[in-house]
């Protein structure tokens, strides 16, 4: 066992998110959370992420607490949130910059991860005038400028056209090929069909859920909980 | 720095936009401003000021001048004078109780009659701008007005020395009269010398409002930079933060590069500024021998403290259009506290203390002083500074935190 997330918490005033989320993720492995608006699976990356902190609970990677080594846990993460983090103004080129050092940019644009994302096809152009899909190809591009094993994705589709879509879940098929693990929040069958597993979020804590095409089955779950 | 860099290059490509939006605004304010200025003029029930005059109770001719001063002139609705002797009036003027005050020497008239001028002395505290502008049209006025009506009382005492003869000649007595108005008349410009008190710190009319158009130009500002700090989410903030990069490195970086480039701009502007009013306007006698680089570090200063303060609104309402409200707000209500459209030393004295308080009227001052060369101001500067960029970090720091 690769990652395994324990116990973890999460309260903004007195209102509690997260009651002690467990679960655990094998290297290669795609991991779907779903649960209903507001269940808590965006506040489930972003403790993850280290962007906020939670009340308890540990994140273990081969054996480290990500959550106590926010150096391990920078090198070991990305995380892309649901929206466009980049600056609108500049070029997919100068948002590239603020994330990657000089040589390292080069390299992964001539035949690294950021050709696999397919960047290079509009790196001149300003951020204003991308694609939606374009869009989430950059922001992941940024995100990942540190090679890391585990990418938190949150609703990483959402509002693609099919191409875009299909063009990015090919991506992360080849991103898991070659070991990484994705935890993406999400409502969308394709991703969850693409997933190997899914975590039903409900309450506060995550139990499994044996996700077999059958949306209606899972509507259903989801109003349940 | 990569963060700063980012940051500059954007500043730079919304600059040209900026600068648009803030000239524009800045026309519709200073044409605002006039508009006000004029209504205010018009106003007969506003509050007059107060102005002290130091002169002798007992010579008639002095009282009865004070009081064509009070009644007859348009000064009636302008000013209050109050009779009173000369260390009253200066305690009065530093403790702020008076506005300015008069000191009408006691051969004031006799020195006239031997067509000579003793000239009043008109002493303001520092940094009450255009009273004694305004005081000196008025006197000026009332003086004018004084001879045309003598005039008229010398005709019709000719009419009636002619229709009672006597053993005066009329002629010979109209002509000595004539004489001594034209002495009057041409010395009229000299009947005035304006004092301060202590270390003059005191801008002309055209210096003030210089100064008060350059801070009215920084508050504004704010709103054309609005693409710059407006923003639908914090997903970048977060991502940063995800980094290590936390909010107070986010904070210094973006107000880093904005700071870099609105100084940049008011450098130059502020150069061509007093270079084209030195060469065209000759009668701001602040700036004749002012080197416009003297005046950089003080425009440094005046927009870091302003421009942390917008940086701040921003942060406190980062989304548009509430964003922009808040800034034209906060531009229009400190731009006219402060007295950057109308001079603070006319408001009534609630209004004046909080006009200064605020940093737009802190900036004011601070800058005022540069100008006329008294200094002092800027440790305030840096406290406002330091103080916004502080609420900043920490609204953002609690955005990103949840």
């Amino acid at each position: 066992m690769t990652g395994e997330i324990r116990d973890i918490q999460k309260s903004y005033g007195k209102t509690t998110v997260l009651r002690g989320v467990t679960f655990s993720a094998e290297r290669g492995e795609a991991v779907a959370l779903v649960g209903a608006n507001g269940s808590g699976k965006s506040t489930l990356l972003r403790v993850l992420a280290g962007v906020l902190s939670s009340q308890g609970g540990e994140f273990l990677w081969d054996g480290v607490d990500l959550l106590r080594s926010r150096p391990a846990l920078g090198r070991t993460v990305a995380y892309v949130p649901q929206g466009t983090p980049l600056l609108e103004e500049l070029s997919a080129l100068d948002n590239l910059r603020l994330w990657y050092e000089r040589d390292a940019l080069a390299a992964s644009l001539d035949g690294g991860m950021l050709r696999e994302l397919g960047v290079q096809d509009f790196l001149k152009k300003p951020v204003s005038r991308l694609s939606g899909g374009m869009r989430k190809r950059l922001s992941i591009g940024c995100a990942i400028s540190r090679d890391p094993q585990v990418l938190l994705l949150d609703e990483p589709t959402a509002a693609l056209d099919l191409a875009a879509r299909e063009r990015l879940l090919d991506y992360f098929a080849a991103y898991c090929a070659r070991g990484g693990t994705i935890l993406l929040a999400t409502h969308d069958l394709r991703e969850l069909a693409f997933c190997a597993r899914c975590c039903l979020l409900s309450g506060g804590v995550v139990s499994p859920y044996e996700y077999d095409g059958d949306a209606r089955r899972l509507a259903q779950a989801l109003e349940r909980s | 720095m990569r963060y700063l860099l980012a940051q500059g290059k954007r500043a730079l490509r919304l600059l040209p936009r900026t600068l648009a939006v803030t000239l524009l605004l800045t026309l519709a304010a200073s044409v605002a401003g006039a508009a006000i200025s004029v209504r205010r003029a018009s106003d007969a029930s506003r509050q007059r000021v107060p102005v002290g005059v130091v002169a002798d109770e007992a010579n008639p001719y002095i009282i009865m001048g004070i009081h064509a001063l009070e009644t007859f002139d348009a000064a009636r609705d302008e000013f209050e004078f109050l009779i009173m002797e000369e260390p009253e009036a200066l305690a009065q003027l530093r403790a702020g109780k008076l506005r300015a005050y008069l000191v009408i020497p006691d051969d004031f008239l006799e020195a006239m009659y031997t067509d000579d001028v003793h000239p009043i002395r008109f002493i303001t505290p520092d940094g009450a701008p255009g009273l004694e502008t305004r005081l000196a049209a008025e006197l000026a006025g009332a003086v004018a007005r004084l001879m045309t009506e003598t005039q008229n009382a010398q005709y019709g005492a000719i009419h009636y020395v002619m229709d009672h003869p006597s053993d005066m000649n009329p002629y010979l007595a109209d002509d000595e009269l004539i004489d001594r108005y034209f002495t009057l008349v041409l010395g009229r410009d000299k009947l005035l010398r304006l004092e301060t008190v202590g270390v003059s710190g005191t801008l002309g009319y055209a210096a003030y409002y210089l100064c008060g158009f350059t801070v009215a130009l920084a508050l504004l500002w704010g709103i054309g930079a609005s693409p710059l700090f407006s923003r639908r989410s914090d997903e970048l903030g977060l991502l940063l933060r995800a980094r290590g990069f936390g909010a107070v490195r986010q904070v210094a970086g973006e107000f880093g590069a904005y700071y870099a480039l609105t100084l940049l701009g008011a450098l130059c502007a502020g150069t061509a500024a007093v270079l084209l009013l030195r060469r065209f306007a000759a009668n701001i006698p602040e700036l004749r021998y002012l080197s416009p680089f003297a005046l950089f570090p003080a425009l440094a200063l005046t927009v870091l403290a302003l421009g942390a303060m917008q940086f701040f609104l921003y942060e406190l309402a980062p989304e548009n259009p509430g964003g922009v409200l808040l800034q034209f707000l906060n531009a229009a209500a400190q731009g006219y506290a402060a007295g950057c459209f109308y001079p603070r030393s006319f408001f009534p004295e609630g209004l004046r203390t909080l006009g200064g308080c605020l940093p737009a009227g802190a900036a004011l001052r601070y800058l005022s002083g540069a100008v006329s060369g008294s200094g002092g101001g800027g440790l305030a500067m840096l406290g406002w500074t330091a103080a916004f960029l502080a609420l900043a970090a920490a609204l953002r720091q609690r955005r990103l935190t949840g």
